[in-house]
């Protein structure tokens, strides 16, 4: 197997390549570091690569599956993590100077299950500072996307999706507060989960905004990043918050029609004073698909939904100044600008602020509950194409202004009801950039979400398509 | 009411953060956008009773 096909094969192919004896972990793990040290100085999609360790975990896994010690789907691909969570050994910078000293002692419960499962962890991704907003100056070098370098990889999980897309890693877990997975995902062409709020322990990982992140799997294709969340989730001790509700199976059952299944398109997310013309029309696509796979397809509406990022704002200004006030009292200057002008915004914020976002969050999310009354699921756009990188030299980007991550409304809605939602490539846009199809479900349906997202990746598998930038 | 830059630097001194003047125009908008977003959301809020949080234990059904 060339080398290159085998970093882009997918979680089953690997696997089942490991357990033939065609391929073998080691030989998976060299490959993917030498993809690294050939195309991360371009597309510097991570902040620490432990190639050694990760030469260690390949060994192991060679070794198990040689003595029979099957582990899960897992044993043997390539894993890296958003540089927010603790992996043993490595230092953890939340993409922040602030954190640059920091050595992590233990690994976060979802870094732990990872290794149970066999994974090999190759490093930590780069990240939008702390993941809170648009990050203007990187210390760790500008994430750019695998499809055009002038392009971002969008935030603030940029990293984890530019990895996988370029063949850096099988698969990476993200963060998700307001989009952070998803938004990255559609805009490198990979597949990105939120899943249910408290469905995987936040154990070890850097809070933003608690009643809003979640961590999730991104992959190249559906079943990559069902077999991720499958090792991922669950309760923990070290996590009060994560749920006891039961892990389902999640690459079982193989649809390939949606038969029976309702799925709402969401009316506030078609509107063209919201979004492109082109994006409109890319969804209306993939809607058409969902149609012949024999959905039931009817629109709905989610009135407050045009209101969700302003009200996830103000949230997340609430919320995250208590994590990070001993940090900024000490270390203002080592914060990016637009970090820490937004967190102690959130210090001197008037309390009815964030009393009547909560408050209509609440409304909010209730009538995102009630559009699941009748539907199973319901799809959107995932995201505009991706936006262009400044210039070189050109003036920091100013609030509201061109920045290397936008955030359309469409993803919010689900942090502020905690509703699980994927996004799975959908085409490609202008200047051949990639485009995604946002489905949702019920509260710990992720299993529905799946199989909706594998139904319409087979009859539209854009994930054959490979990113294209020169460099690559 | 909107805050003015020297509202915002006399608060911040309050809770101990020392600020660059060349931040505080940037952190009055953004006060002052969320605080108009506020005085919007109160007008639109006319509902105050659905239990929704959390689903820790049960999924939800709808």
């Amino acid at each position: 197997v060339p080398a290159d096909d085998l970093c882009f094969a997918s979680v089953a192919d690997q696997a089942a390549a490991f357990r033939s004896g065609a391929v073998s972990p080691v030989e998976l793990t060299e490959a993917t570091l030498d993809r690294i040290r050939r195309l991360d100085p371009s597309l510097k999609a991570f902040i620490t690569v432990t190639d050694e360790q990760a030469l260690l975990d390949a060994r192991r896994a060679e070794a198990d599956l040689r003595a029979g010690r099957d582990r899960s789907p897992l044993q043997g691909v390539t894993v890296a993590v958003k540089d927010q969570m603790l992996v043993e050994g490595v230092r953890m910078t939340g993409g922040s100077r602030v954190l640059d000293d920091v050595l992590a002692d233990r690994d976060a419960t979802v870094v732990a299950r990872l290794r149970a499962a066999g994974a090999v962890m190759i490093g930590t991704l780069n990240t939008h500072e702390f993941h809170a907003g648009p990050t203007r100056v990187f210390p760790f070098g500008t994430p750019r996307n695998p499809w055009n370098l002038d392009y971002a990889p969008g935030g603030s999980s940029s990293g984890s999706a530019s990895a996988v897309a370029a063949g850096l890693c099988t698969i990476s877990l993200g963060g998700d507060t307001g989009g952070s997975i998803r938004g990255p995902a559609a805009h490198c062409g990979v597949v990105g989960l939120k899943p249910t709020w408290s469905r995987i322990s936040r154990d070890g990982i850097i809070p933003l905004a608690p009643t809003l992140d979640v961590v999730g799997p991104l992959g190249r294709q559906v079943d990559d990043v069902a077999y991720a969340l499958a090792a991922i989730a669950g309760a923990d001790p070290r996590d009060p918050t994560a749920s006891r509700v039961p892990v389902d199976t999640y690459v079982e059952p193989v649809a390939t029609d949606l038969r029976g299944v309702r799925v709402g398109v969401i009316e506030e997310l078609m509107d063209p004073a919201s979004l492109s013309a082109e994006t409109i029309a890319n969804t209306e696509a993939a809607i058409a698909t969902l149609t012949e796979l024999g959905a039931r397809v009817e629109r709905v509406r989610i009135p407050l939904l045009p209101h969700a990022m302003e009200l996830m704002w103000a949230l997340v200004m609430g919320e995250a100044i208590g994590y990070h006030r001993p940090w900024l009292l000490e270390r203002y200057a080592a914060y990016d600008m637009n970090t820490r002008t937004r967190l102690v915004a959130g210090a001197i914020m008037p309390h009815g602020v964030v009393d009547a976002a909560v408050r209509l969050r609440a409304r909010l999310a209730a009538q995102v509950a009630d559009a699941f009354r009748d539907h199973d699921l319901l799809v959107s756009p995932a995201a505009e194409i991706a936006p262009r990188l400044p210039s070189p030299g050109a003036p920091a980007a100013a609030p509201g202004g061109p920045s290397p991550m936008v955030a359309p409304p469409t993803y919010q809605a689900f942090n502020m009801s905690g509703h699980p939602a994927i996004s799975v490539p959908s085409g490609f846009g202008r200047e051949g950039m990639p485009l995604g199809l946002q489905i949702a479900g019920r509260p710990f349906d992720e299993r529905r979400v799946f199989m909706a997202a594998r139904a319409y990746e087979q009859a539209a598998p854009w994930y054959l398509r490979r990113p294209t930038a020169r460099a690559l | 009411m909107p805050y003015d830059e020297s509202m915002v630097a006399r608060l911040l001194e309050a809770q101990g953060y020392v600020v660059p003047a060349s931040d505080l125009p940037e952190i009055t908008e953004r006060v002052n956008t969320a605080l108009a977003n506020a005085a919007k959301w109160d007008a639109l809020e006319a509902h105050r009773d659905e239990a929704w949080w959390p689903f820790l234990e049960a999924p939800r059904a709808g």
